[in-house]
């Protein structure tokens, strides 16, 4: 057998043992078209989880603006936290006017600084407690 | 018909050979192909401006990128065996056939496996080839004596099947 023949009879046998079927083909492109879709499908979707999240979250976590619109209530926080902001206000804001349900971060700031004012006027405190005990 | 259809109609035969020559089986040449399409989908604004032997160089690219990227998520690499029992063969195929061709080039190297593919099942000449693969003319027409030699002595019984056809 020469090599022209060798060479026919190879592509031959190639071509039965590895042909993609007409079948095969058409499932393939269905299959590219399908994955070509799924980025869009996948966003679409994902933008309407955030969507539903956003709303759910808008309504049960009040921003820092909606909570300074709602009215004082006496009884918030503890007395002791109580007595610090009736006591000594802070920086021009009236204590009464603390709303309630205040961030945790405006009352430390708040407790802080009436502990720096013990630093700085120790006898404040002897006078707090001659005071306190003369107006109860 | 839409450009994109008319380049998958064009390199498909082409982008599922190499996969086969890179040694994978059919379903995972299907993937690969699959993928490999995805990709130029993805760069399309690009890949349609080049003439086809660049997009036919840039697929194979692309393709034994994935391939080695598939290859390093099994850690195990494809026994021919395999070609047999994991795709459910069509009705006019013959498996036996399928599985002595795939076994024949199981036994070359990589390259040659590809240069052979490349000129008994997409009938590319040798020139051709040499292009796609960067590699000199007779350079690649000495290897494929030798893969003709190797093939011929493998696949010996299906040719005188066919002969006699």
């Amino acid at each position: 057998m020469n090599k022209r023949d060798l060479d026919r009879a190879l592509e031959s046998v190639f071509q039965r043992a590895l042909e993609l079927t007409a079948e095969q083909e058409r499932g393939l492109h269905r299959r590219i078209l399908a994955s070509r879709q799924e980025p869009g499908a996948e966003w679409e979707a994902f933008t309407q989880v955030m969507i539903g999240l956003r709303a759910r979250f808008q309504t049960s976590l009040p921003n820092l603006s909606q909570l300074s619109r709602q009215p004082y209530a006496p009884g918030w926080g503890s007395p002791r936290e109580i007595r610090v902001i009736s006591e000594f206000g802070l920086h021009g804001v009236r204590p009464l006017r603390m709303k309630r349900g205040a961030p945790q971060f405006l009352l430390n700031w708040i407790i802080s600084g009436r502990q720096n004012r013990k630093k700085r006027h120790p006898r404040a405190e002897r006078w707090e407690g001659a005071n306190h005990g003369r107006g109860s | 018909m839409e450009p994109f259809d008319a380049f998958y109609h064009t390199h498909v035969r082409f982008v599922y050979a190499i996969a086969l020559a890179r040694g994978a089986t059919r379903c995972e040449a299907e993937d690969l192909t699959q993928e490999a399409f995805l990709r130029a989908w993805e760069h399309f604004g690009m890949v349609c401006h080049f003439e086809a032997p660049s997009q036919r160089a840039w697929l194979r690219r692309v393709l034994c990128n994935l391939a080695t990227d598939a290859w390093r998520r099994n850690r195990a690499s494809v026994a021919v065996a395999d070609a047999l029992h994991s795709s459910a063969e069509t009705p006019e195929e013959d498996p036996a056939l399928r599985l002595d061709v795939m076994r024949a080039l199981g036994t070359l190297d990589p390259q040659d496996r590809e240069i052979a593919v490349l000129r008994y099942f997409l009938q590319m000449n040798s020139r051709e080839v040499g292009e796609l693969l960067q590699i000199p003319e007779s350079t690649i027409r000495r290897k494929l004596a030798d893969c003709r030699r190797h093939l011929a002595r493998q696949l010996r019984v299906w040719d005188e099947e066919t002969e006699d056809e």
